[in-house]
């Protein structure tokens, strides 16, 4: 009967173990791919790279590539305007931190790419960026254009078709919520995640700027 | 003597002016009170806009929101919006539990009052009606300011 003592403890401590290791692995490597890591380490762009050359259309009718924005501190947000909750909030967001940081953020370009360029033409860009700060730009482009971009950012979106809706205009889009900050020649610094306080972002601006 | 009564009215004004809020609206129908309502102006051409309020019961039975009726668009519904590894999905549910005795807050990047087919444009600074339906037959029926197209809260301030 003793025999068994030994036998019990040891498969008691592989299972323990195996839970310990499996319950690490799935908390700290699940699906997450860039956010979570990005996070952690502001060097990873050296393993992913995230961002690289674009072209799109900004929210004046201008077309423009990532060498319009040298020199400046990159805020990048992937949305789309006929979102009523996360855009609106990021947006708010970024103007907040452009009206703390003040003559800070200067050194600080925001742009709002839309991930639904059937719907966001220049113009209903151009009309969903007038209540929020005015330094914020605007860009979309074609379906290719902006599949693109996003692709080169890691941005996920995809659009959600309804079960019982013919295809109207109130589709609703999946995006990355994630604000890129790039460099002033478009080397990823950092990932802020959604919900980030506009103060948290601002201070972490100030020492980064 | 009058100017004792006159001074305890102003007291009991000047202290409604700091416990109420100008912003904090609310309304109560049976055990359920709706208040805080508010909705982001909504950019020219888009055809769809968000309201966001606070439902609390008082009751001993679980309330379900099962319904918002409104003229101001085809369609209205609740709507969660559910961050799942950095991707933002926004789903409606068919229906909300508020259980006894709790608020359940529909704010931004939570749950929110999707409004769909747009008959106009949310102007900043106008209001609009609504009828917020419950599955026990209860309704409540408020009144949604506009807030600015960023609002977070209710309190304009913030």
């Amino acid at each position: 009967m003793r025999r068994w003592i030994p036998y019990t403890l040891l498969v008691v401590s592989f299972l323990i173990l195996t839970y310990v290791t499996l319950d690490r692995y799935i908390s700290d490597e699940g699906p997450m791919v860039i956010s979570q890591t990005s996070q952690t380490s502001g060097n990873n762009s050296k393993n992913v790279k995230i961002g690289g050359p674009f072209t799109l259309v900004d929210h004046t009718g201008k077309k423009v590539t990532e060498v319009n924005y040298t020199g400046a501190y990159k805020l990048i947000f992937f949305g789309y305007t006929f979102c009523p909750d996360v855009c609106p909030t990021a947006m708010q967001t970024v103007s907040d931190v452009l009206e703390t940081m003040g003559s800070k953020g200067e050194k600080l370009q925001p742009l709002f790419i839309s991930i639904d360029p059937d719907r966001d033409t220049p113009e209903i860009l151009a009309s969903f960026l007038e209540n929020f700060h005015p330094k914020i730009i605007g860009l979309t482009g074609s379906q290719e254009q902006i599949r693109n971009v996003s692709k080169s950012y890691r941005a996920y979106f995809a659009k959600v078709q309804e079960q019982n809706e013919e295809s109207d205009d109130t589709y609703l889009m999946d995006h990355s919520s994630s604000i890129y900050l790039m460099g002033p020649d478009g080397e990823f610094i950092k990932i802020f995640s959604h919900g980030a306080p506009a103060q948290k972002l601002a201070n972490e601006l100030q020492s980064i700027l | 003597m009058k100017s004792k009564l006159v001074k305890a009215m102003a007291f009991a004004i000047a202290i409604m002016f700091f416990a109420f809020p100008s912003w904090a609206i609310s309304y109560t129908s049976g055990n359920i009170v709706v208040s805080d309502p508010f909705a982001r102006a909504t950019a020219g051409p888009a055809r769809v806009g968000g309201a966001f309020l606070k439902i609390h019961n008082n009751g001993n039975q679980t309330e379900h929101l099962v319904a918002i009726v409104s003229s101001i668009s085809d369609q209205a519904s609740i709507h969660q919006s559910l961050e799942v590894n950095g991707i933002m999905k926004m789903r409606p549910i068919d229906s909300l539990e508020i259980p006894p005795g709790e608020t359940v807050v529909l704010k931004p990047g939570s749950y929110h009052v999707m409004f769909m087919g747009l008959k106009g444009r949310l102007k900043k600074g106008t209001s609009f009606p609504i009828r917020v339906v419950f599955k026990s037959g209860a309704r409540v029926n408020i009144n949604v300011p506009v807030l600015g197209p960023g609002a977070k809260s209710a309190d304009p301030k913030r």
